[in-house]
Formats: C-alpha cells, structure tokens, sequence
C-alpha cells in the first residue's frame, strides 16, 4: 500500500493513542455500566429505616441547630428532661422520674432517672450535665456561647445541683414557653459537659447524647447513618415500645421529585414531599400519605405606617378582595388548611375558634375604596423567594385587587432583601405576602407583632400598647385558661386593625411506603426512633 | 512556548482574583444582611455582629481578598459557619466525585459524538444524516436536569436497573460506577449532541480538501480516511472546546447532583447558596473557578500540541 502524504506536520499526540484511549474507557465505562445494573436497585436492608431529609443536617449543638432536618435526627440522639408523647400535645416524663413546681413557679426541682448512660462511653446523666446543658444555651457558663436561642432560657437565673441526679431550676420570673417549647424541644435536651468539652465545635457533627440512637456516620450530602445505642438506658421506654430498628439512615434529598422517585425506586421509606409530589403517592397501593399540622401561618400583611395603608378601609377593602380560597387551591394545591388567625387550632393555647371567615365580597370593596377616596390607589405587593408559590399567590392576589379596582404591582425579591432589609426599605413596603414558622406555645407566634419588634419583624407596624401588654401577661403566666383568654384578646384586637388577611395553616406532607406505621411530633418532626413496622 | 505559557498563567491568576473580588463585593453590594437572614429572627445583634466578623464580612474588599489569600496559600479555605468544619475539608470530600463526574462525561460525550459525526459526515444530506442531526440539536435543546429526571424514572423506576440516589464509595468501586452511570449520561448527552454537530460540519470541511481526494485516488480504505486522515485535522476544533465544555459541566453538575443526591461541589455550593453559607460559598466557587481556568488552559496546550498551525502562530 503506498504511504499516504502527511498533510501537515506529525502531530505530538498521536490520534492511535488518543482514540485507543477513547475506546478504552469507553470499554470501561459500558463495563461499569454493567457492574452497575448487576448491582442497581438496593433497597433498604431488614431493620433499617431510609429517611428523606429535604435539607441535609447541619448541626446537631442543641445551641446551635437550626432546621427541621437537624431536630428529625438529635430526636434520636438527644433527650430532655420532659418530652412531648408522640403524637399528642402531651408533655412526659423521659430524663426525670421525679418534676416538681413550687406554687410562685419559681422553682423546679427535678430527680433524674439513675443509670442514664451517654453515648461514646462518656458515663451517666448527672445533674451537672443539666445545669451545663441549660445554662450553656441561657449565656449563663464562660465563654458565653452566644447561641441564638439564648431567648428560650432568658428567665432562667441559674441550675442549682443538690445532688448527683437531684437539682433545681430556678427562675427569675414565670416563662410560660418554658413548659411547651424550652423543656420538650430541641433548648430541653441534656449533653454531656464531658463530650462537648472534649469535641469543642466537632459535638455539632458528632454529638453525644443518651437516646436511644447514636450518630456513627455523616456523609455530608449522602446520608447520617444512625445505629441502635447498645447501651440505651430506656427512658423513653415509659411512654413508647422500644425501639425496632438496627439503623437509620436520614438522606438527604433536596429535590422533592427526585425523593419520589427514590421512594418508588426502594431506596427511601418515608419523608416529607411538596404538594404535588404528595399526591402523586395518594391512594396507590403499598403506600400511604399523612398531612400533619405544623404552628406555621402565612399571610398577608399591611404596613401601616405607608401612606397608602393608613387608611383602615382601604385595609379593610383589601381583606374584601382577596380570595383566600382561590390562594388555597391554586398556589397550595388544596394542601393546606385554611388560616383565619395566627394561632392555628392544634396549638395547646391560644385558638381562637370564633375568629371571623372574610368572605370575598368584591362589591364591598369597591364602596370602601370609594369612601376612603382611593379608587386610583397604586400599590405594590413584596414577597420573598424563599416563601411557597410567592408568583401564583401575588398573582392572584393581583388579580382579586383589579376586581375591586386596586392596581397592584408586584415585586418579588430575593430572601436576603425581603427579610433583613430594615429602615427606609421597609416603611416603604405595602402589601407583603410572607410566612413564619410556629412553634407549641403561642408567645412565639406573638413575639414577633409587639411594638418593639417595628422596623425589625414586625413588617406591618403594627402597634398597640395593649396587645403589647398582653403578649408580657400571658408570657408569665401559669394558668392556661388566663392565658387562652389573652391569647384570644390579642388575636381579636389585631382583627379590628385589619392588617392582615390571613391565608393558611401550612402543614407538612409525608409519603411512605404503607409498611411503615410512621411517628410524628406534635410540630410535625419525624420522629424517626418511634416508627413501627405495620403488622 | 514559555512565554506563552507564563502569559496564560498570568491571565488565569487575573481571573482568579476577579472572581474574588466580585465574590467579596456581592456582600456589600447585594440589599439585605445574609447573616441575619442565616440566624433568623431569633438571633440578637451581638451575635449577628460576632458572625459578621468570623465569617470576615465585615472588612473592605481588598482586605476580604487579602484574607482570603493569604490563608488559602496554608490550605485554609476558612471554616463553614454551620457546621463548624473547614471549608477544604468539605471541598476536599466533594470535589473528587465532581471530577470523576464532570471527566466521565466529557468522555462519554467525545466517545458518542465521534462515530455520530462520522456517520453523518460520510452520508450527508442522507436521511440518517437528517435524524442524526434532529437527534442531536433535539437533545442539545433539552436542558441536562429534564434528561437526568427521564433516565432516573427510566433506569430505577420502571426498569429497576440502577440506584436513584447518592453516591457510592470508592471502597466500593462497583458500586460507585452503579451511582455514576446516570448523573454522567445526563451531563453527557447534551455535549454529546453538541459535539457531533461540531465535528461533523469540521469533517466535512476537511473531507472536501485536496490531501483527501489523494488518499481516495490511492485506494485507501473509508474508515482510514473518516477516522485517521480527516479526523486528525478535524479533532481540534472538538479539543479546542473541551476546556468550555468541563467549565460548563461543572456548572450543569449543580443541578445533575441535586437531582441524583450527589455529594459534590454542586451540591455542596447549593446548600451553603440557600443556607447563606459564605465561607463555603466562596471556597466552592474559588474551586470551580481554578478548575474551569485550568481546563481551559489546558485545552489549550493540548490543542497547540496537536495543532501545528497554532504553534506557529503562537511562536511568530
């Protein structure tokens, strides 16, 4: 064969070389590919729980953990002295056998469960580890901490240890939350003081607790794998059957869709999904959805102190207006219940059950546009980016407005802007579509509408010295029937105010296979220890 | 070619220092306090004030970059303010499945994209040639996420084959590459497409040239003419890509590894993006931009290397 003219110089990659390389990794790869399928498809293994987590864990400090998915997994490592009895609003004895209230409130002496083993081999809970828990997160012990939920232990002056299980909590004035949100969640659980002070910042990710689950992997991303605590010394064992699984492995999967699939595909068992994602699972054989209650609201809300929200009829028109139903249906997918105040009726506290239903009445907010003089108003709704549908909600809230006459244009930022955007940026907000997360006692609903909270979170400005009053008489209170009337006058004198129009109850919904008989807490937490195998 | 060299490495330093200094700038020029958003509510102004300064947001642009500079020549890339571990660490265990991620699609692109565009050369304006084309532009079209939700549903749901989520083990290769086939064909169809339009409109160019018609008159075998003689002129434009294309599928590997649950940069950027992470969003972005500046350079030398009239050009 004659030699072929080279058209240009020998290059210094010879192609030979370079498609030999290409074949063989192709080779590899289809060999790969196949290795995969061979061993694809590997569902969970007997007592072993996969649980979706929609955020991956961030820290595991109880002074510094931050979302849903941090409080699904320390429910597993960590206990408190009190906890809430799943699924009820109960509260129950786990760390302590003995919980005693003086009669001023004052004081709490507790007597711990003896033969309380930590996990890691850092010994048993002693009343020093209750005092080092609390007062770490209260800014009492040096260095302080400084963690952002100081707040949760504000009226606590000090733990006074008696004896090795016995001690006493004493307190500077009543604190209400104390006994729904500080002692039975995540502020409530006792460390040890050894392991935090041997792991410094690490306990965050490698945390030592004494339930009945211990962390032994974190795969960032992947998964945290947790595995039966061998030595667990039962105290939830009052209140619930023991524990059933070998290992739980929390993934997370940020994407609700992918999580469908991995939960048809065998690879989860149960999570929480978006609406859609939800229903897909509704009503098909070998699997189940739940829709549980959180303490979350979203609304509405007015600003008061702009121009041209000052008038309460216009407010009052805007309320008229807007159809919460078509918002329910069209941007929450029917999944969510319907919001006629701040605190929703599965709050221990607090639900006002006769609060008004606004009916849209459109022609009636015409008049009241025409009475205040604002037949022309334009106005500006805000949301944020982070918040659910915010396009679909503000649109149809857009387009309820134009009904009535209102001209509203919308502008949805970013989450940063939306929420820490202070000063001349807020008094110049309006109208603002905008939710926040609640929590089992209605102070924490609240906090956030007194006066001192104008130009920080309370966006609507709204101000009353008498609500503020309120919110402080409920907060140190100890009777729960005082503070459900203060909790309905509030609710009743921000009504009058019309500067809200509440939309919903946001609930969370969980899909599972129907082999799995799931556990949740009275916020709507996974409580991943307690899930049992359907019979 | 030292000259060459040094310039390129110098414009890639240039770059890199953009990219850290837009990085410092978007706190200060950005509305709103990412650390009050990341503490929430509940978070009173001492602290916020003391996370300003651990995550060094408080100081001027030039001393944020400085900073940033002087503790990352020690490997310290700072400390993710959430979980208190250090930013190299985290980037340490997500950045090798990005790589082997973004590499392995590359790969598979070229290795699809070659015979398609030979095939589609050899029959131009056949009706193979048409499908072939509608094939690829169709499928350039389709964003990568949309691809990877398609075969996700395909390989694990209806045919069981291959695991949704995760990532596997290196201890486990097998079980690794199981993880890896789906993410890296999604990432890999679209540049696939793209380069076989590519290399066949380059085929075809060079198909049509003198030195093949010799060949042709010689006798010489089809397949030695499609795949050694006009594909050694052909292939650097596909090479010149490559650097871009990496680039690109680090980027298009942020959505790929949400959807499949990856551990890597995308992901890892992803959540300190929605968890106002700045330390871990600035290491992460640092990363992928020496990472896209070294493809590319790269590509670049290997393209001169296998593209004589660069080197001339370059060398005059």
């Amino acid at each position: 064969m004659p030699s072929v003219p080279a058209a240009l110089p020998g290059p210094l990659l010879r192609r030979r070389g370079f498609l030999a390389v290409i074949a063989a990794a192709g080779g590899g790869l289809a060999t790969a590919a196949l290795a995969g399928c061979a061993s694809g498809n590997r569902g969970p293994q007997a007592k072993t729980l996969a649980l979706r987590l929609d955020v991956d864990m961030g820290n595991l400090d109880p002074a510094f953990a931050t979302g849903r998915s941090d409080y699904e997994i320390m429910e597993c490592v960590f206990e408190g002295l009190k906890s809430y009895r799943p699924g009820t609003s109960d509260t129950v004895d786990t760390l302590v056998e003995e919980f005693e209230v003086s009669p001023d409130g004052l004081e709490i002496k507790f007597s711990l469960r003896r033969g309380i083993p930590f996990h890691a081999g850092y010994g048993e809970a002693t009343a020093e580890d209750v005092k080092y828990s609390f007062e770490r997160i209260a800014g009492i012990t040096q260095p302080n901490i400084n963690s952002s939920y100081q707040g949760d232990w504000s009226a606590l002056e000090e733990v006074r240890v008696t004896g090795p299980y016995s001690g006493v909590i004493r307190l500077k004035h009543l604190f209400a939350p104390l006994y729904h949100t500080t002692l039975p969640l995540e502020r409530g659980y006792v460390i040890s003081r050894r392991a935090v002070l041997d792991r410094g910042t690490g306990f965050g990710t490698a945390p030592v607790g004494t339930g009945p689950y211990e962390l032994v992997a974190w795969e960032p991303r992947n998964q945290a794998v947790l595995r039966r605590f061998a030595d667990y010394g039962g105290a939830r064992y009052g209140y619930a059957e023991k524990v059933l699984w070998d290992e739980i492995r929390f993934r997370p999967v940020l994407d609700s869709s992918s999580a469908a699939i991995a939960l048809t595909a065998g690879e989860l068992d149960f999570g929480p999904f978006e609406p859609l994602d939800n229903k897909r699972f509704a009503g098909e054989p070998g699997y189940q959805t739940l829709e549980h209650p959180t303490f979350d609201y979203s609304m509405l809300g007015m600003n008061v102190n702009h121009a041209n929200m000052a008038d309460i009829r216009v407010r009052q028109a805007i309320r008229s207006a807007v159809d919460a139903e078509a918002i329910l249906a069209a941007a929450f997918d029917g999944a969510y219940r319907r919001a006629t105040a701040i605190i929703p009726p599965n709050m221990p506290v607090g639900y006002w059950g006769d609060a008004p239903v606004p009916k849209r009445d459109v022609d009636g907010a015409r008049r009241l546009l025409a009475d205040a003089g604002a037949r022309d108003l334009q106005i500006t709704l805000t949301s944020s980016t982070d918040q659910e549908n915010p396009q679909d909600v503000c649109q149809i809230v857009q387009a309820n407005l134009a009904d009535a006459g209102l001209r509203c244009t919308i502008d949805i930022q970013d989450a940063g802007s939306f929420w820490t955007l202070g000063g001349e940026a807020q008094a110049q907000r309006q109208l603002f579509y905008c939710g926040f997360a609640g929590l089992p006692d209605p102070y924490w609903s609240m906090v956030w509408f007194t006066s001192e909270q104008v130009s920080q979170w309370n966006f609507q400005s709204y101000s009353d010295t008498v609500f503020d009053s309120l919110q402080q008489q409920a907060l140190r209170s100890a009777d729960n029937g005082a503070r459900q009337a203060d909790y309905i006058a509030m609710q009743q004198r921000w009504d009058a105010a019309a500067n809200t129009v509440w939309l919903a109850w946001p609930q969370v919904l969980f899909a599972g296979r129907d082999s799995i008989v799931p556990s949740i807490r009275v916020d709507g937490r996974m409580l991943a220890w307690n899930f049992r195998e359907r019979a | 070619m030292l000259i060459y060299l040094a310039r390129r490495v110098g414009m890639a330093v240039l770059v890199l220092l953009i990219v850290l200094v837009f990085l410092a700038s978007l706190v200060h020029i950005l509305p709103g306090d990412p650390v009050s958003l990341m503490l929430g509510p509940r978070a009173d102004p001492e602290l916020i004030a003391l996370a300003r300064q651990e995550m060094d947001l408080d100081s001027s642009v030039p001393a944020q970059v400085w900073h940033f500079l002087a503790n990352a020549v020690g490997g310290d890339l700072g400390q993710d303010f959430l979980t208190k571990r250090p930013v190299s660490e985290l980037i340490g265990a997500a950045l090798p499945n990005t790589l082997v991620l973004a590499l392995t699609s590359l790969l598979l692109a070229v290795v699809a994209a070659i015979p398609l565009a030979v095939v589609s050369a050899a029959r131009q304006g056949s009706w193979l040639d048409r499908i072939l084309g509608t094939l690829s532009v169709g499928i350039v079209s389709i964003p990568s996420y949309v691809i990877g939700m398609v075969l996700l549903l395909l390989a694990t749901v209806w045919l069981g084959w291959l695991p949704a989520i995760g990532t596997g083990s290196f201890a486990d290769p097998l079980d690794y590459l199981a993880h890896l086939v789906l993410p890296a064909l999604s990432l890999a169809l679209v540049w696939a497409g793209y380069l076989a339009r590519l290399l066949r409109s380059a085929l075809l160019e060079v198909l049509g040239q003198d030195y093949i018609r010799a060949a042709r008159a010689y006798g010489i075998a089809e397949w030695r003419i499609y795949y050694q003689l006009a594909m050694r002129n052909a292939i650097p434009s596909v090479v010149a890509l490559i650097g871009v294309a990496l680039g690109d599928l680090m980027g298009s590997a942020i959505f790929i590894e949400v959807i499949f649950t990856r551990n890597g940069l995308g992901t890892l950027l992803y959540n300190a993006a929605t968890q106002r992470d700045h330390p871990t969003m600035r290491g992460g972005v640092v990363v992928i931009a020496v990472l896209f500046v070294l493809a590319n350079l790269l590509a670049d030398l290997v393209n001169r290397a296998i593209n004589p009239r660069l080197r001339e050009v370059s060398s005059r």
